[in-house]
């Protein structure tokens, strides 16, 4: 994946897959659901958020690891820029969860604590804050590196047992909890599908775009001050 | 080549603002049916959306080709 770093073809496909993302999410034919009646369009702007923040810190794991086994600077790089990128995908698809919570569950804000799945997300986001404020305390490059990728192994497994596991045995209000049913349900005619798929890769690709954009900065900042990455 | 795309960019902002101002001066006159005015008019918000959209990609490009450029002054060209 490095050797794409440099080279401009994805950044196009990203483009193609928002610009349409963004156009036939709102124009194509949706199955009419009672409660959800058009936010259900959400499900290609707020669901993809998600996506491809477990993507990139799933790639973000796979850097950490390959950083542990040969201790190489340039794969702490690019673990670190993939959850900076990570973070702001998880931000973002909490605030749009609560515009959309607001008018479908009732009010902003009681459903994080009362909700299994976005409370398992609170906690798996602050364990991804508590990432960089590890890293911050410490000074030396190579040591701040090996803490950084053990302890983010720690908090992928654990994001993924309060997002993905825990909301699956207690009930939520998210499809695919609890006897919840996900999306397939309501929809027959694979519409939704058309448009969510390109969504979430559109949006993996922005991530990987701009972080992309951070892990070269940091290369030139450690090459500035001569720190072989 | 920069400068060049940056009045095609000038050229865009000013076409957009006279339609604007062209719309606010027209009196309320029956329009005729086009595209934009259908479906409760979807398609301008389509419009808006594909328009923020396309700014931030430009934005994040034009940041890519700074830091290109700094890297080539720095010998990290590829």
């Amino acid at each position: 994946m490095l050797k794409h770093l440099y080279s401009n073809w994805w950044k196009g496909l990203a483009v193609i897959f928002l610009l349409y993302t963004f156009s036939f999410g709102l124009l194509n034919k949706v199955p009419n659901v009672v409660i959800l009646h058009e936010t259900i369009r959400n499900l290609y702007y707020h669901v993809p958020c998600w996506f491809a923040m477990l993507f990139l810190m799933l790639v973000s794991l796979v850097y950490s690891i390959k950083y542990l086994r040969s201790g190489r600077l340039m794969y702490d790089i690019v673990a670190v820029a993939l959850l900076r990128v990570a973070l702001v995908f998880g931000v973002l698809g909490y605030l749009t969860g609560m515009l959309w919570g607001n008018y479908i569950w009732g009010d902003l804000i009681s459903w994080i604590l009362g909700d299994t799945k976005t409370l398992g997300t609170a906690i798996g986001l602050l364990m991804y804050f508590a990432y960089f404020i590890l890293r911050g305390s410490i000074d030396d490059e190579e040591k701040r590196a090996r803490v950084a990728a053990v302890y983010s192994i720690f908090a992928f497994t654990l994001l993924n047992v309060s997002i993905n596991v825990v909301p699956r045995l207690k009930s939520s209000l998210h499809p695919g909890s609890g006897g919840n049913a996900t999306f397939t349900v309501y929809d027959l005619d694979s519409g939704l599908r058309m448009v969510f798929y390109p969504a979430v890769i559109g949006y993996i690709l922005l991530g990987l775009w701009i972080s992309s954009v951070l892990i070269r900065m940091q290369i030139l900042h450690y090459k500035k001050n001569n720190i072989t990455v | 080549m920069r400068a060049q795309l940056n009045r095609i960019v000038a050229f865009f902002c000013i076409l957009l603002l006279n339609t604007t101002f062209a719309h606010a001066q027209a009196t309320p006159e029956p329009v005729e049916e086009n595209l934009l005015r259908s479906n409760g008019m979807i398609y301008v918000v389509v419009g808006v959306i594909l328009i923020i959209l396309l700014g931030m990609i430009y934005y994040l490009w034009t940041i890519d080709k700074k830091l290109r450029k700094l890297e080539k002054e720095n010998g990290l060209d590829q």
